[in-house]
């Protein structure tokens, strides 16, 4: 295991050289706000694609899109169990919540290249944040549905982080796999949600506002070409 | 590289301690007790801490300055809603605190904020305790107090005077208040402007102009014995134009009459222990029934002066009835307690003609229409597991009031709402029934084909609205009210708005100094 662990992390000791990368990911930013807990009390890990550009040896420059949802069940889980609990009193039959995440990620990287496979490196990225969120009551979000909320939200912000990356032997001079590791933090706009045209004369009433920010986790893996 | 491994670290251990947030909230989104009136549906979000009003132009947030709302009164003439809310406020006033998890210091105040045109007109404190409203026989007067039968947690802030009534007149909040002894119970309103509030061992009349007591009357002179009202009716004596309390009290025989104008008390004995009573203005005459006996009383009101054994008039009945429900002119007996009894009587107070309509199971709930032509009872299964197909189920009894004929309807399910309206030929009932997505219209003189009108989802409750027409709530998380013409059968349905503000936390709402200010 080792010799083949070695024999894939050698190198001649030059960089690759390439132009592209391409990588899957998976990972987080954070959900900073206790009003996600009505859609999954748990955060769901986004996944992704993560394209590279090589500006030079220590400078890439990337773009990544991920996606996921976070929905409930949980709020059925919930009158379920609780219809069992003598003290709660619930007239209500439960409703569902989904929220369709898509996070666009664009910015730098500046690499230490200590030796041919390990590279520390930090990055800073921009960050666009779009949520689709839909909730009913029989749990299917389309127009049949008796109750139905669908809105979407756009949120903007930033991340910084600071990741490790390690890379295999080239293949054939032609492409390079690696895989990476990286953690920081995100700020973001909140994402604000509303009822379009409900309010007294057509104005929209407020749902309110979904937030992301703290703690951002990414892992990847994918190839240099 | 080991300078990038440590600040790697440090940063993985940083994400790793974010302060993890929850949210606490629970129960249901909406409240569907909604209160309707003339300009909307006003309905409290408990989940969002928010009271809105739906009605056909949309949604609207009332603003309670940070006052979270509690219960929903709608005034008799529809102008108004008194919302019984609370605000909380941090004792700390440090100014980094803003939410009210933040604080340890937390207090809360009890308001009652009077609501026109989603918009707070006024607001009242109140104590925390007081759980019910009664209002005068204009609606100008709002009387809240504690009853004990109403249910729910008692919330009591330091001490309390549990015995406090509150008199709030609606138009412009201003407030008196009273203490009228232990426990009050009942609260009536005469015709010249008082308020008479029943409570353990005493009366205590108030008068709503000046809300300053203006009779203590004790039921009994022996401090150390409890006597506790059980059912009171004000009743006008036309010969002398005076009005008379009549009282009776638990677990006795006797009817207590208050002269309000004299300030006299005289006792009569019923027989048994009353359970009820009805006052007839028309005839000028009180009714009294008995669960325990098979009876009902009646009183002249122009006997009421000279009040003794041949004032009161034995009516016998062959089953007991524990309620009378008043029409014009006459009352109708029933029995909502006992499972072995069929009975309903119309009392003809005029004659005292007695009529006698058997249905087929139990009564629950009695109505009678307007005009007074029917009644039609909700009655419920029979108690004794009787394998008979009507005995077990639920259903709608319909009595001709004219005809004296009754017709009894079985149901599918229960009736969890009914109400009766009438147009210029035809009463109806509308019936919604549990687990079915149809509304019933059943005429009440041929009710063997009721029309059906189709909801948009299961309903909850239907209750009158101030214009006539009829609300009926939904079982819908997300909020689903429907309004009802009854003339049309058209339904206009309001939904999703019980996602107003849901993502929205709360701030502390208002300091004390703020509230001071507001004062001023």
């Amino acid at each position: 295991m080792n010799t083949l662990l070695a024999t894939l992390l050698s190198g001649s000791g030059n960089q690759f050289d390439y132009t592209y990368s391409l990588a899957a990911e998976v990972g987080t930013v954070a959900q900073e706000d206790a009003d996600w807990d009505m859609a999954s009390n748990w955060q769901v890990n986004t996944t992704g694609l993560r394209l590279g550009y090589q500006v030079n040896d220590n400078v890439d420059i990337l773009g990544s899109v991920h996606w996921g949802s976070q929905g409930n069940g949980s709020a059925y889980d919930y009158y379920y169990y609780e219809e069992y609990d003598e003290s709660y009193n619930s007239s209500m039959s439960g409703y569902e919540i989904q929220v369709s995440e898509t996070l666009i990620h664009l910015g730098p990287k500046m690499s230490w290249n200590i030796n041919s496979w390990l590279a520390p490196y930090a990055t800073a990225q921009g960050l666009v944040i779009h949520n689709r969120l839909q909730m009913s009551d029989n749990g299917s979000f389309d127009e049949d549905s008796k109750t139905l909320i669908d809105d979407s939200g756009l949120g903007f912000g930033a991340t910084g982080a600071l990741g490790l990356e390690i890379r295999t032997r080239p293949i054939a001079k032609k492409a390079q796999l690696f895989f990476y590791g990286e953690t920081g933090v995100s700020a973001a706009t909140a994402l604000n949600f509303s009822l379009q045209g409900a309010g007294a004369d057509e104005g929209d009433i407020n749902i309110g506002d979904l937030g992301y920010g703290g703690s951002y986790f990414r892992l990847g893996a994918g190839t240099k070409f | 590289m080991r300078k990038s491994l440590s600040i790697l670290t440090a940063l993985t251990l940083l994400s790793a301690c974010d302060t993890l947030q929850y949210d606490s909230r629970s129960g249901d989104l909406w409240d569907t007790n909604v209160a309707s009136a003339n300009d909307g549906i006003y309905i409290n979000l408990p989940f969002a801490d928010e009271l809105i009003r739906v009605n056909e132009s949309g949604i609207s947030v009332v603003d309670l300055t940070g006052a979270i709302p509690n219960r929903l009164v709608e005034s008799p003439d529809g102008s108004q809603v008194l919302v019984f809310a609370n605000w909380e406020e941090c004792k700390d006033d440090d100014s980094d605190i803003v939410y009210p998890e933040d604080c340890d210091d937390l207090v809360s105040n009890s308001v009652l904020s009077i609501v026109s045109d989603a918009t707070v007109t006024s607001e009242v404190e109140i104590p925390s305790h007081l759980n019910t409203v009664s209002f005068s026989n204009d609606g100008a007067i709002a009387v809240a107090y504690l009853d004990y039968d109403a249910g729910g947690d008692i919330q009591v802030d330091g001490f309390a005077d549990l015995g406090e009534v509150a008199f709030i007149r609606v138009s412009n909040g201003s407030k008196g208040s009273a203490s009228v002894g232990f426990s009050p119970k009942q609260v009536l309103f005469s015709p010249d402007n008082q308020a008479v509030v029943m409570s353990q061992s005493q009366v205590v009349a108030v008068d709503l102009d000046t809300f300053e007591k203006t009779l203590e009357a004790p039921l009994t002179l022996d401090a150390d014995q409890a006597i506790n009202p059980s059912n009171a009716e004000l009743a006008y004596d036309p010969e002398s134009g005076v009005t008379n309390l009549l009282l009776t009290v638990e677990g006795s025989s006797d009817i207590y009459m208050l002269n309000l104008e004299s300030k006299y008390w005289n006792i009569g004995d019923l027989g048994a222990i009353a359970t009820d009573i009805g006052v007839d203005d028309v005839t000028a005459q009180s009714v009294f029934v008995f669960s325990g006996s098979s009876k009902a009383v009646v009183l002249d009101h122009g006997e009421l002066a000279t009040l003794n054994a041949s004032s009161l008039q034995d009516i016998d009945l062959e089953e007991p009835s524990n309620k009378a429900l008043m029409g014009a002119g006459f009352a109708m007996l029933y029995n909502d307690a006992s499972g072995a009894v069929h009975d309903v009587y119309k009392l003809d107070l005029a004659t005292r003609e007695l009529t006698e309509y058997v249905v087929s199971n139990p009564v629950s709930e009695l109505m009678i229409t307007d005009s007074g032509s029917y009644a039609v009872a909700v009655v419920r299964p029979e108690n004794s597991g009787s394998s008979d197909y009507q005995d077990s189920r639920y259903g709608l009894s319909i009595l001709d009031l004219s005809s004296d004929e009754s017709i009894s309807l079985v149901a599918q399910s229960e009736p969890i709402g009914v109400a009766l309206v009438e147009d210029e030929s035809n009463s109806y009932a509308l019936a919604l029934l549990s687990g079915s997505d149809t509304l019933l219209q059943v005429n009440l003189a041929s009710p063997n084909s009721p029309a059906e009108v189709d909801l948009p989802a299961p309903p909850v409750s239907i209750a009158g609205m101030p214009n006539g027409n009829f609300v009926i709530t939904h079982n819908q998380s997300l909020g689903m009210v429907s309004i009802l013409d009854p003339a049309t059968l058209e339904l206009q349905t309001m939904s999703n708005f019980a996602v107003t503000n849901l993502f929205e936390q709360k701030e502390l709402p208002r300091t004390e100094s703020e509230q001071n200010e507001e004062a001023e």
